[in-house]
């Protein structure tokens, strides 16, 4: 990737300062804490929740074994051994999985957030790739400023969205910082409609529209979240 | 998330080898601890899983089961029960790190004991495939021993390494090294102690069983066995 795309992207570890939250592909926060990323509708987040459930029983059915042990102390029998740390594990997964779906529920927005950073850094791939092919064919390849700019802006939405959703989710009040970032957001919105307007007859209109798309995702989510938050 | 910023499990576990210093600058700077601490426990649980199942299979199926379950819960557990005095002693004496943080680092070593664990899985298997479960059952033991030792002394020094205090010039630079070697040896003795209790492991010929009966400790088992060696070279 060029390195002016690469400036464009929003690592891990930005969304984790952003956010306060450590975001892989398929979990937020680590599975101990955390919870998986919704929907899970595609199929390599079923596939690591089929993967990882088992194996956080086992862990879980492992930690049970001193309880276990105490509670059938005297006892000859292994079997009641096994039924005490079956159930503890079992219960400890049961409460698990209702902490989970809490926390999902919590992070909702944050979740499509984040979808949004994934499209958007698919936009970014998608320029890449217009990149290569304009250098492959020896075609004149439109000039990058508009659309790194518009790239820009999207990724300043993001980062507006994400830190508001944080603010938000951490205080669950209405802030005053709250007002200048939507008022950002909704800057940045124009300035890509405007810059839509500029360049809708070239090949990156596209592009340009995708990164529009995931603005007014961004303000959708903003709004809502920060409806929902809001103090009556 | 890119390909690229893909943190998974194995892609952790892999960093940990592959990458050691700058995991452990990680550590030492509290990035993405959870995800850390996730992927270790997870990874290390598999590893040790796969050795335990390995380890069992000499006797029965049902041992191979039941070592898979217990050889991780020895060295996890050790590891949760011996951490709060290691934390606590170095937060009395001057460390700024966290329980996240000192629980990611031993864990780490704990993991890398079980990656060395599994390398040694497939001549593990080997044995378990070519040598009688009666006739050679002390041989396995013996060889089981060594390669526990072996990665034993890897997975603590490792840990001594990366938990050594950095400010040499501090005046409880020697108390807290001090701490930290009283510390692995405190480990090894839970460890052990806890070994004793969820043996067998190996499944000596004869009647399976998930638990043996619970009777005295690691130690009392060491000097029961030295004066059954020393009477039986009498």
């Amino acid at each position: 990737m060029t390195p002016a795309l690469e400036e464009l992207r929003i690592t891990p570890y930005e969304i984790e300062r952003l956010s306060g939250l450590e975001v892989s592909d398929h979990i937020l926060n680590g599975f101990l804490w955390g919870t998986y990323r919704l929907p899970l509708r595609s199929p390599q987040r079923l596939l690591a929740v089929a993967t990882t459930e088992p194996l956080v029983l086992g862990l879980m059915l492992i930690f049970a074994i001193p309880i276990g042990l105490a509670f059938s102390r005297g006892s000859t029998s292994d079997r009641n051994v096994l039924v005490v740390m079956g159930a503890i594990a079992t219960c400890l997964w049961i409460l698990r999985q209702l902490r989970m779906r809490y926390q999902a529920r919590q992070l909702r927005s944050f979740m499509r957030l984040l979808d949004e950073v994934d499209r958007y850094h698919q936009v970014l791939e998608a320029v890449e790739l217009f990149g290569q092919l304009g250098t492959v064919d020896d075609l004149q390849v439109p000039t990058n400023v508009p659309i790194l700019e518009g790239l820009n802006k999207a990724r300043e939405s993001l980062i507006a969205g994400l830190m508001t959703e944080k603010i938000l989710r951490q205080n669950r009040g209405l802030l005053s910082r709250r007002q200048t970032l939507l008022e950002n957001i909704e800057q940045n919105l124009v300035t890509l409609q405007s810059l839509e307007l500029q360049h809708q007859t070239q090949d990156y209109s596209d592009i340009l529209d995708q990164a529009l798309d995931i603005s007014l995702c961004v303000q959708n989510e903003v709004t809502q979240v920060s409806r929902v938050r809001s103090p009556r | 998330m890119s390909r690229k910023d893909n943190m998974n499990f194995s892609a952790t576990f892999l960093n940990l080898l592959q990458d050691r210093q700058s995991f452990l600058q990680e550590i030492h700077d509290g990035k993405r601890l959870n995800s850390k601490i996730s992927a270790l426990l997870l990874c290390s649980f598999c590893c040790f899983a796969i050795y335990g199942g390995i380890v069992g299979s000499f006797h029965s199926p049902m041992q191979a089961l039941a070592s898979a379950i217990k050889l991780p819960a020895l060295y996890l557990i050790t590891l949760v029960v011996c951490l709060p005095a290691l934390y606590i002693f170095n937060a009395l004496f001057g460390s700024k790190k966290t329980l996240g943080q000192h629980f990611t680092y031993v864990l780490s070593a704990a993991s890398v004991i079980a990656i060395l664990l599994c390398g040694f899985a497939p001549i593990t298997l080997f044995f378990v495939i070519t040598i009688s479960p009666v006739k050679d059952y002390a041989f396995y033991q013996l060889l089981n021993v060594v390669i526990f030792a072996l990665t034993g002394v890897f997975g603590v020094t490792f840990l001594y390494q990366a938990m050594r205090p950095e400010d040499e010039d501090s005046t409880t630079y020697k108390l807290r090294l001090t701490i930290l070697r009283l510390w692995l040896g405190l480990y090894g003795v839970v460890g052990s102690q806890l070994g004793w209790i969820l043996r067998p492991f190996f499944g000596s010929p004869g009647q399976f069983e998930w638990f043996r009966h619970r009777e005295g400790n690691f130690l009392m088992g060491v000097w029961n066995a030295l004066v059954h060696l020393m009477g039986g070279a009498g």
